[in-house]
């Protein structure tokens, strides 16, 4: 990996008694797309936050080089982030929102979002209040992917929409904005929605990581089984990390075992990570 | 600098009221100069010299309306500057750029202490000119012995003068008030008018109970009130209770004085403290 965007060394943070993280350790790469995957409380938005400078913690944390605690406004120069997208304030004009990111960014480039704005049925002379929750979030949108940044965080960024602009948004991301030098971090629990564009998962439960992988080494290293009777109890004794049964049949999860080793007890497939994150979060519930 | 001046447009964007207001009471004092009632002729006892006098408190006196609204204004725009962007949940969109806290925190302090009376100033002449031209216009309607007109532009110059060192004046005067309410702004959860009235309420109150003086509210209606006895020098004059004539106030305007005044530039050093800590307040304010 060259140098990381992010790069995390035992992050802490504790409110009170409650930790929130603890002891968190993880590195994103350029050019990558990652979910930060895990159950309301997990320390997801604990994560993103120390990230952003906008909560103190402890532990080492370097984002493109820079303290979060130190350097925020050197930091925000080059990462952007939508935190919900409904924050826009009520009272700001389409015309106004352009006018001011214009002039603070440095990286922003307005004909950009005008481009964007322009497939939404938005008026410059709109304020906020009068919009719709998806346009406020195709405006919000509008602005912040027409800034030329290193780091995009997205905190649920498509909380209370509807299908069809869910699917539109994650479609604007990969085709209009991604690219290789630029680093994305979702966070979401709707983890069907974001699986296929994923480059990295980085599971959290309970304020630790608990997988951080690349999506095509999930495909090798996690294979899932569908067996029944004695071979279900064969391919049980190779130590599966979680099973289920559904009709009577019993699936498997195995953690570094060949496919060619399993096929045998019957039908194998790559497991998807919504299945690899529950995976994960009951063999976490059942350790503790 | 541009990049300054957009974080002062986006405060008159929010707060309407800040432009609205003294529009209004221009629009009322005009509209009171053209359709009012007013008698143009004086007793003939009224000489040259009395009549100056008279033209010199009209050109003040017009003034008067725009910084009591200000006032009003201005209150509660320093109680909203740091609690609205909270309240709105808009703050994380602000903080996504790279704006820094300092930064937003100067801005609306400027906007309260220079800005927006020295906007109230310009408007404030510019009414009094177009008003006295209007009052001079219809009495020359009226037949009279002894006109009231008379036009002395050396003493209108000089009385918007010594307004506009007021109101420079009174920028540092009032600079740990204005300062006092960003912190709370910056801190309270809510009733934010509440929590800025409870600690002087309390003190006065406590002290009362506890030693049977009333130094805390000497000291805060010397504060508040006691502008005018600082602009005029004058040591012994009860300058809250009673005005002093505005011949007076004239001649006895001293801005050496005024500078001298160590409580000043104590006042000044507390409003840079309390600014200090309402900007350490929002970095890290975290309600969401």
């Amino acid at each position: 990996m060259t140098t990381p965007i992010i790069d995390a060394r035992g992050l802490t943070k504790r409110y009170g008694k409650r930790v929130a993280l603890e002891d968190a350790s993880f590195q994103v790469g350029p050019g990558r797309i990652v979910g930060l995957i895990g159950p309301n409380g997990a320390g997801k938005t604990t994560a993103l936050k120390s990230i952003l400078g906008l909560t103190p913690f402890s532990g080492e944390l370097k984002v493109l080089g820079l303290d979060p605690r130190q350097q925020r406004d050197r930091l925000m120069q080059d990462v952007c982030f939508i935190a919900d997208v409904a924050v826009l304030p009520k009272w700001l004009r389409v015309k106004q929102a352009l006018t001011y990111v214009e002039h603070v960014h440095p990286r922003f480039d307005r004909a950009r979002a005008e481009a964007f704005l322009a497939r939404a049925d938005l008026r410059p002379t709109q304020r906020v209040r009068e919009l719709s929750k998806g346009m406020v979030t195709q405006l919000h949108l509008a602005l912040i992917l027409a800034i030329d940044a290193r780091l995009l965080v997205l905190d649920e960024p498509t909380l209370g929409l509807d299908l069809l602009f869910r699917r539109a948004f994650y479609d604007t991301l990969l085709n209009d904005y991604f690219d290789k030098e630029r680093t994305i971090l979702i966070t979401t629990h709707q983890v069907e929605e974001v699986e296929n564009l994923l480059t990295d998962v980085l599971f959290i439960n309970r304020g630790k990581v608990v997988l951080n992988a690349s999506t095509e080494d999930l495909a090798t290293r996690f294979v899932q089984v569908t067996a029944s009777g004695e071979q279900a109890s064969a391919a049980r004794a190779l130590q599966p990390i979680y099973e289920r049964e559904i009709f009577g049949r019993v699936a498997m999860i195995f953690d570094g075992r060949s496919a060619d080793e399993l096929r045998v007890f019957g039908e194998i497939r790559t497991p998807s990570v919504a299945d690899l994150f529950i995976a994960h979060m009951q063999s976490a519930a059942v350790a503790s | 600098m541009n990049k300054y001046w957009i974080l002062v447009r986006r405060e008159y964007w929010e707060h309407r009221a800040l432009w609205a207001a003294p529009l209004i009471v221009a629009a009322l004092i005009l509209v009171g100069s053209l359709f009012g009632t007013a008698s143009f002729s004086l007793p003939d006892s009224v000489d040259t010299d009395r009549k100056r006098g008279l033209f010199g408190l009209i050109s003040w006196g017009l003034t008067v309306p725009f910084y009591i609204t200000m006032a009003i204004v201005l209150l509660f725009y320093l109680l909203d500057s740091l609690y609205a962007e909270r309240r709105d949940r808009s703050i994380l969109f602000w903080k996504s750029l790279p704006v820094s806290d300092t930064a937003t925190v100067v801005s609306k302090f400027l906007v309260a202490t220079l800005i927006a009376p020295l906007a109230a100033w310009s408007l404030g002449a510019l009414t009094s000119l177009l008003s006295l031209g209007i009052l001079g216009l219809r009495s020359l309607g009226a037949s009279s012995n002894n006109s009231v007109l008379l036009w002395d532009t050396g003493l209108w110059l000089h009385v918007q003068g010594l307004i506009l060192l007021s109101v420079l004046v009174a920028a540092l005067w009032y600079a740990p008030i204005a300062a006092y309410l960003m912190v709370v702004s910056a801190w309270a959860k809510r009733s934010v008018f509440v929590w800025a009235s409870l600690p002087p309420v309390l003190l006065i109150v406590t002290e009362r109970y506890a030693f049977g003086t009333g130094h805390v509210q000497t000291f805060l209606r010397d504060r508040i009130v006691g502008f005018a006895k600082l602009l005029t020098g004058d040591a012994s004059g009860e300058a809250g209770r009673s005005i002093p004539s505005v011949g007076r106030l004239f001649e006895s305007f001293d801005a050496v004085h005024f500078l001298n005044n160590p409580g000043l530039w104590v006042g000044v050093l507390l409003a840079v403290a309390l600014l200090a800590f309402a900007v350490r307040l929002r970095r890290y304010r975290d309600d969401t």
